[in-house]
């Protein structure tokens, strides 16, 4: 058991009902699980299974039914709309599988932006170095359509690191990407959570992906379902064959 | 294709009431126009009828006005009556500037609705009612005008003091009051003082005499006979017409003044038609634009170009007749609108229905319809070449002309615009219409080429004008800067409205503002003297005389002018006072003297030249009595701002013109009185005289600062409602650009922007949008105003003077503008769920 002070987010018994009567969905049914600090979690499911529920509720994008969820200390349920966002500014940082980019700001703008947003002091050798380690150092100034997917992908990774946040949140982030590309961006991941102390979930439907994650978290019909630790991408694959996916 | 495009309609309903939004108020705006014209020449004409529904024949002098008419012989009223067949006779006098002093000592002033005094017959066929009391029948009774009660405060039964021009002060007896007209509510606008007929007759000037002469026939009697009996009657400068003549007459002696005024309201419907037209053109640009992949898929699928374009026409002409339809609606409401608007400006409307003639839905549907369907020709062209590759692309949009092309096509329409822009100003016309004409054809080519080129402009502007606001606004500040310059021909198809709007009434503001200083610096510069006495029409008989007399009043002179004959031309001649003209008048006399010894002349020196004149040499007048005598030309002078060209002096005047009718006289105080005491004389000299404006420079020109103030206020509140369309034309834009951000905004609130954020983010793009409009505008205005304003002969306008403040307060009303129209914008992209717009 781990001490929840330690956790840098979970949820308690959360559930997600969404429509009501005969159109009633349980997204989430029940789902108490906590993300320890610098550690890389992969969440694997089939379609539908609940995934990108179980991240939004915890990012604070989307309300619980019933159930609590945590980032750091801070129960969501009970901040305001507007302290959400500034928690989200300071605290979360995120990956989607595209359109992560603003396209009138630059690279290097679009990573400070939620240091920008929130009036912050950019740490300047921080962002320095990171963007030096997602490898975009001659690509700063220029804009979203002036960067290939893989670019663009990495200019996200390097924007939810640059305000440093307690966990990262990542939807499929490589899911756009041919499978080179998209190693790389895994790497830069896990270098994160390794190198900088990072905390990263990560949602994915591919076994190789979740291979590089230190746990996976397999979620159906919106309960979890199984775990796995240092997984490889075999057992994973075994895994999911298992699972009936 | 068609069920496809009516399906698409009826699913974006929002996107149908933005784009139908500017076209509904243009026809709102056309629609008011014609109605309120229509209304008040129906109203108008009704009343005439019925004024006249009461006489079969009417007898008066012949002439094209009332101003041309002479009087017909009192006797001529029993002649008729001893017609057989003729059953009531009855005549009729008036004069205006009649009135009445009450019982405070308040005389009804010279302003608001005109002041006649008239005949009471007590006749019914004069369609005056006695309301309260009886009607005057002693030569020392009057009665009142109902309407005078509402300001003014009279007893029955008290005696009061009446002015007239030709009878001076007389006390009357006060025996009732009436009102004019058929039915109960109707009033034409003038107020009337009626007398028995015979004192009307002596007091208001025309003793023994009628104006018209008003003739009730038995119905069974032959009314021509009745006719050419009377005509045998009657002298050569009188006629008899018929009653409904006499109405038709009446009604079109205002024609002139309906279509004038018709043609004032659609010009400035016209404006708005057009800015409208520029915003309906942006929509229809950003729509297509959003729904370029639709617009792909269909042609994928198998649909033609042509099948697209019609797609987008189809959905043009609903857009029009939908707007046309609601427009209609809404324009006999904005009639009523209008008319209150005009009424609070001081003009008086008669009630009465507002009809909407078939003309009016004709000219709605012209307007509604084609102008939607020529504005959106064009992005339908571009949707149909829409190839399927590239709308299927992921980056796909419609692409932006090139700027070469663009600035090529711009700047040729430009030239053509200020080519006719200059020859309408500059050009030589023998009539007004066609020079407003080449004028407003060069003023519109040259507003079509602001919107061609403009978009080159946004770029550069907005990083101009988004500097402070990206310092200041922070984040949200410089991400507004950067969406208002993404798209230059968005940003400046949405601020042309704007500009137009702008330019407009700042233009017309540097005139006025032109206006007034060359007014003001005439009189300091050229009135030496301290008082200037004017009236409605002539001063009154002795009040020169009068004034002249007295001991506080030093230097005079009279202002009095006719037409006579020069060289074969009609030329207005000036009487004034050779003898004090110099020390009242400082009118830049270059050469030579006013001689005062009798048959001498001063000439302007542009009029002296176009004759090849000189001073010594002579000039010939030809006076209305005949008489032709030759002038000494003994001055010529070189500022024509209060003079005409040709004056002479006052005593040769009178001799020549037969005539010692005064308009105007200014005068100093004498040597050694105060200003005060000076004044204070002269106000006690014309007390009597309430339709006298007495007047010193100062108020002089505080009355002309505000009568030009006024005619300006009237006029930018019709180019304001531009801006008002301005204003719809930036909630469209930005209502469709927060929709096609939606992912965006999504992103932004995911990072952690706030929503305050946001709603800050859209306003300062609102914002930088509506000052990128109101720069150029101001900007357009300043170089039309400058141009106009040289373009105007010296006399009125001298030199450009451009009102710093006002245009600033403009920039400011701008920015208001833009933060207005970001309201229901700003709060749409902060509502927006974060959830359905990163997966949208
Ligand atoms: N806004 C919503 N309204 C109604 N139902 C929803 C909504 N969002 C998600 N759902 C439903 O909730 C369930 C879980 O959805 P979720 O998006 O979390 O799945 P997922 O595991 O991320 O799937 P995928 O792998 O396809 O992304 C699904 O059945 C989905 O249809
Ligand atoms: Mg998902």
């Amino acid at each position: 058991m781990q001490t929840t002070t330690t956790m840098a987010a979970r949820t308690e018994g959360a559930s997600k009902i969404y429509g009501t009567g005969d159109t009633e969905v349980r997204a989430l049914d029940d789902v108490s699980i906590g993300f320890n600090p610098s550690q890389f979690t992969a969440i694997m499911g089939p379609s539908g299974s609940g995934k990108s529920t179980l991240m939004h509720t915890l990012a604070g994008l989307d309300p619980l039914t019933t159930g609590k969820t945590f980032i750091g200390d801070v129960e969501l349920g009970s901040l305001s709309e507007k302290d959400l966002t500034l928690l989200r500014r300071q605290k979360v940082g995120f990956i989607f599988q595209a359109f992560n980019l603003i396209p009138t700001l630059s690279a290097i703008e679009n990573i400070t932006l939620p240091v920008d947003l929130a009036k912050g002091q950019i740490d300047k050798a921080w962002v320095d170095n990171v963007v030096k380690t997602v490898g975009l150092a001659d690509r700063t100034s220029h804009r979203p359509d002036e960067l290939s997917g893989g670019q663009q992908q990495r200019v996200a990774v390097a924007r939810a690191l640059a305000s440093k946040p307690e966990i990262i949140f990542a939807d499929e982030p490589t899911g756009n990407l041919d499978s080179k590309t998209g190693g790389e961006i895994l790497d830069f991941m896990r270098s994160a959570v390794r190198e900088l102390g990072q905390t990263i979930v990560m949602v994915t439907h591919d076994a190789v992906a979740a291979s590089y994650s230190d746990r996976v978290v397999f979620l159906a019909d919106g309960k979890i379902v199984d775990e796995m630790a240092n997984p490889t991408a075999d057992a994973v694959f075994d895994r999911i064959k298992n699972l009936g996916d | 294709m068609l069920n496809l495009t009516l399906r698409g309609l009826l699913k974006n309903k929002i996107r149908f009431l933005l784009t139908s939004l500017a076209v509904v108020l243009g026809v709102t705006f056309v629609v008011a126009a014609f109605v309120v014209t229509d209304g008040l020449r129906s109203t108008f004409t009704q009343v005439s009828s019925d004024i006249y529904s009461t006489q079969d024949f009417n007898v008066r002098g012949t002439g094209e006005n009332d101003f041309e008419r002479s009087p017909v012989p009192g006797e001529l009223v029993d002649q008729i009556t001893a017609i057989p067949g003729v059953t009531n006779v009855s005549g009729y006098v008036e004069a205006d500037q009649t009135y009445p002093i009450d019982d405070d000592g308040e005389t009804a002033e010279p302003f608001g609705p005109p002041r006649f005094g008239i005949s009471w017959s007590g006749n019914p066929i004069d369609n005056f009612l006695l309301l309260e009391g009886e009607g005057p029948d002693e030569p020392d009774e009057f009665a009142l005008d109902q309407n005078f009660f509402d300001d003014f405060n009279f007893t029955i039964g008290e005696t009061y003091s009446v002015i007239s021009e030709a009878g001076g002060l007389e006390e009357f007896t006060l025996t009732g009051t009436f009102r004019f007209g058929i039915e109960e509510e109707v009033s034409v606008g003038p107020v009337f003082v009626a007398f028995e007929p015979e004192t009307a007759q002596r007091f208001l000037g025309l003793p023994d005499q009628f104006q018209e002469i008003a003739i009730a026939i038995d119905p069974s009697a032959n009314a021509d006979e009745v006719q050419s009996q009377i005509d045998a009657l009657l002298p050569a400068d009188a006629a008899v017409i018929t009653g409904e003549e006499a109405a038709e007459e009446f009604v079109e002696g205002f024609a002139g003044f309906f279509s004038a005024f018709r043609a004032i309201l659609l010009t400035f419907a016209f404006v708005i038609l057009f800015v409208s037209a520029f915003l309906i053109n942006n929509t229809f640009t950003i729509i297509i634009g959003q729904r370029i992949r639709e617009l792909g898929l269909l042609r994928a699928i198998g649909a033609t170009g042509r099948q697209v374009r019609q797609s987008v026409l189809i959905e043009a002409l609903a857009v029009g007749l939908v707007s046309t339809v609601l427009g209609t609606i809404f324009g006999l409401g904005a009639a009523r609108v209008l008319i209150w608007i005009l009424e609070r400006f001081g003009a008086s409307f008669p009630d009465g229905p507002l009809p909407l003639e078939l003309r009016t839905i004709i000219w709605a549907l012209v307007v509604g319809v084609v102008v939607t369907m020529v504005s959106a020709y064009i992005p339908a062209r571009k949707a149909a070449k829409v190839s399927p590759m590239e709308a299927l692309s992921e980056t796909g949009g419609l692409e932006e002309a090139r700027s070469g092309r663009r600035s090529i096509i711009g700047g040729l329409v430009a030239l053509a615009g200020i080519a006719g822009t200059l020859f309408g100003l500059f050009g030589s016309f023998d009539e007004a219409t066609p020079r407003l004409i080449v004028l407003g054809i060069g003023a519109v080519l040259s507003f079509i080429a602001v919107a061609i080129l403009s978009p080159l402009l946004v770029k550069p502007v907005v990083a101009l004008v988004g500097a402070p606001i990206s310092a200041f606004g922070a984040r949200a500040g410089k991400l507004a800067t950067s969406n208002a310059s993404r798209s230059p021909q968005r940003t400046a198809g949405t601020a042309v409205a704007l500009t137009i709007g702008l330019a407009l009434v700042s233009t017309v503001t540097i005139i006025g503002a032109s206006l007034k200083s060359t007014v003001s610096d005439a009189l300091s510069n050229t009135v030496t003297a301290d008082y200037i006495v004017t009236a409605f029409g002539q001063l009154p008989e002795g009040v020169v005389d009068e004034v002249a007399a007295l001991p506080e009043i030093g230097d005079l002179t009279v202002f009095a002018g006719d037409d006579a004959m020069i060289g074969g031309e009609e030329i207005y001649v000036e009487g004034l006072d050779f003898t004090t003209i110099t020390s009242l008048i400082n009118a830049d006399l270059s050469e030579g003297s006013y001689d005062n010894s009798g048959d001498q002349t001063v000439l302007f020196r542009d009029y002296a030249e176009e004759l090849g004149l000189g001073v010594g040499d002579t000039l010939e007048i030809t006076f209305p009595t005949g008489t032709t005598q030759g002038f000494t030309i003994s001055g010529i002078f070189d500022d024509n701002t209060f003079f005409d060209n040709v004056s002479i002096d006052f005593a040769d005047y009178q001799k020549y013109f037969e005539n010692d009718e005064v308009g105007a006289l200014i005068a100093s105080g004498a040597d050694g009185v105060s200003p005060e005491d000076a004044r204070a004389a002269l106000d006690g000299s014309l007390d009597l005289y309430p339709q006298l404006s007495v007047q010193d420079q100062a108020e002089f020109l505080a009355e002309t600062e505000g009568q030009i103030d006024q005619l300006l206020a009237i006029i930018n509140v019709f180019l304001g409602l531009s801006v008002l369309i301005a204003l719809i034309g930036i909630v469209n834009t930005l209502t469709l650009s927060v929709f096609e951000r939606t992912r965006e905004l999504g992103l932004l609130r995911a990072v952690g922007m706030t929503r305050r954020q946001i709603r800050r983010m859209v306003r300062w793009e609102s914002v930088i949008v509506a000052v990128f409009g109101a720069v150029l505008g101001i900007g357009l205005g300043v170089l039309f105003g400058w141009a106009i304003s040289d373009a105007i002969p010296d006399d009125i306008v001298a030199s450009p003077t451009f009102p710093i403040g006002q245009l600033i307060i403009f920039v400011i009303a701008a920015v208001i503008v833009g933060l207005v129209a970001a309201i229901l914008p700003a709060r749409r992209a902060a509502r927006l769920n974060i959830l359905d717009a990163i997966s949208s």
